[in-house]
């Protein structure tokens, strides 16, 4: 396969958008397959009557480690095979159940202006099918030059 | 209903400090990287494709970033699916009450230094940062930080993370 960077350093302003991912409806099959990889054989993700009569939900949520490994996956395919993931924070602030769409996005908010160290800050957002936050967080990427 | 300061007693917070030893972690090869593609559908070359990652400046193909700060720590590795006293994450040994088996990911900031290759060696050291109790909606829940680095077979810092769960009674809605 022939490599294709996709941005560059110069390409990116402060407020541009990133692009969004959509993810859903979440499945039994999403998360049983991020246990296995995982070995999280929490029944909080996969077990509907456990978590309904021991946990007080609807049914089954996914994991955080997940909803973050969807939300990396985005950068790194936004940032190309030149870019650096350099950091992210994230804060989960509610769950995804079985049933619900997720959806991941943010915004430039800094970028260096030192062109040696070609870092961009941004926001980062997830909201559920409802546009409610299920997480916020922030990253730091370093994008090659044009 | 329990109050925030008496939960943490002085043994659970005697662990703030505690640190392990330099552990491997159990290495991630290509059959991890399939499982992880297939989890999360994420078919970047980079991690599968040598040529391709040599082009972007890598010496080989790259172990998905993932696969170097999250999935490594949550690895069973006895044969009866329980980790080994001896992983590198102590915060799951702190002796909460015995109803706090409610666990959740409250946050994380993670920071990758280097990249890291399949089959790598990689190892881990990680020590209890914070332990404190907080009054919510659903009861009193305890947050345990924890900060990790993960070591190449170089000695060289691939990975930095500062990683907080937070345990409630069996029952939060």
């Amino acid at each position: 396969m022939s490599l294709k960077q996709p941005i560059s350093f110069e390409d990116v302003k402060v407020r541009d958008s990133l692009p969004t991912a959509q993810h859903g409806p979440l499945t039994i099959v999403d998360t049983v397959r991020w246990a296995g990889l995982q070995e999280n054989w929490q029944h909080l993700h996969y077990d509907r009557d456990h978590v309904r009569e021991h946990n007080g939900l609807k049914t089954f949520i996914a994991s955080g480690a997940y909803r973050q490994a969807l939300l990396i996956r985005m950068l790194t395919d936004w940032i190309g095979p030149r870019g650096w993931l350099r950091k992210i924070n994230v804060r989960h602030t509610y769950s995804t159940f079985e049933g619900d769409s997720m959806s991941f996005g943010g915004r430039v908010v800094r970028k260096s202006e030192d062109s040696s160290d070609r870092w961009i800050e941004c926001e980062l957002t997830g909201k559920n099918q409802d546009n409610k936050d299920i997480l916020i967080g922030a990253c730091t990427l370093v994008l090659p030059p044009r | 209903m329990a109050d925030a300061n008496d939960i943490v007693t002085p043994e659970i917070r005697s662990w703030i400090g505690r640190k392990t030893p330099l552990t491997p972690l159990l290495v991630m090869g290509d059959s991890d990287i399939r499982r992880y593609a297939d989890a999360t559908d994420d078919r970047n070359p980079l991690w599968f494709d040598d040529a391709y990652a040599k082009e972007a400046g890598y010496k080989q193909r790259l172990l998905p970033p993932t696969l170097v700060g999250w999935v490594p720590f949550s690895l069973k590795e006895n044969d009866d699916g329980t980790a080994k006293d001896d992983k590198p994450d102590l915060r799951r040994r702190v002796p909460v009450p015995p109803n706090y088996t409610n666990v959740r990911n409250a946050g994380s900031e993670t920071e990758w230094l280097l990249p890291a290759y399949p089959n790598e060696q990689l190892s881990s050291q990680s020590v209890i940062t914070d332990i404190v109790a907080r009054q919510g909606r659903f009861g009193v829940g305890i947050y345990i930080s924890q900060e990790e680095q993960v070591l190449n077979p170089a000695g060289q810092t691939v990975l930095r993370r500062r990683h907080t769960i937070a345990l409630f009674p069996e029952k939060k809605i």
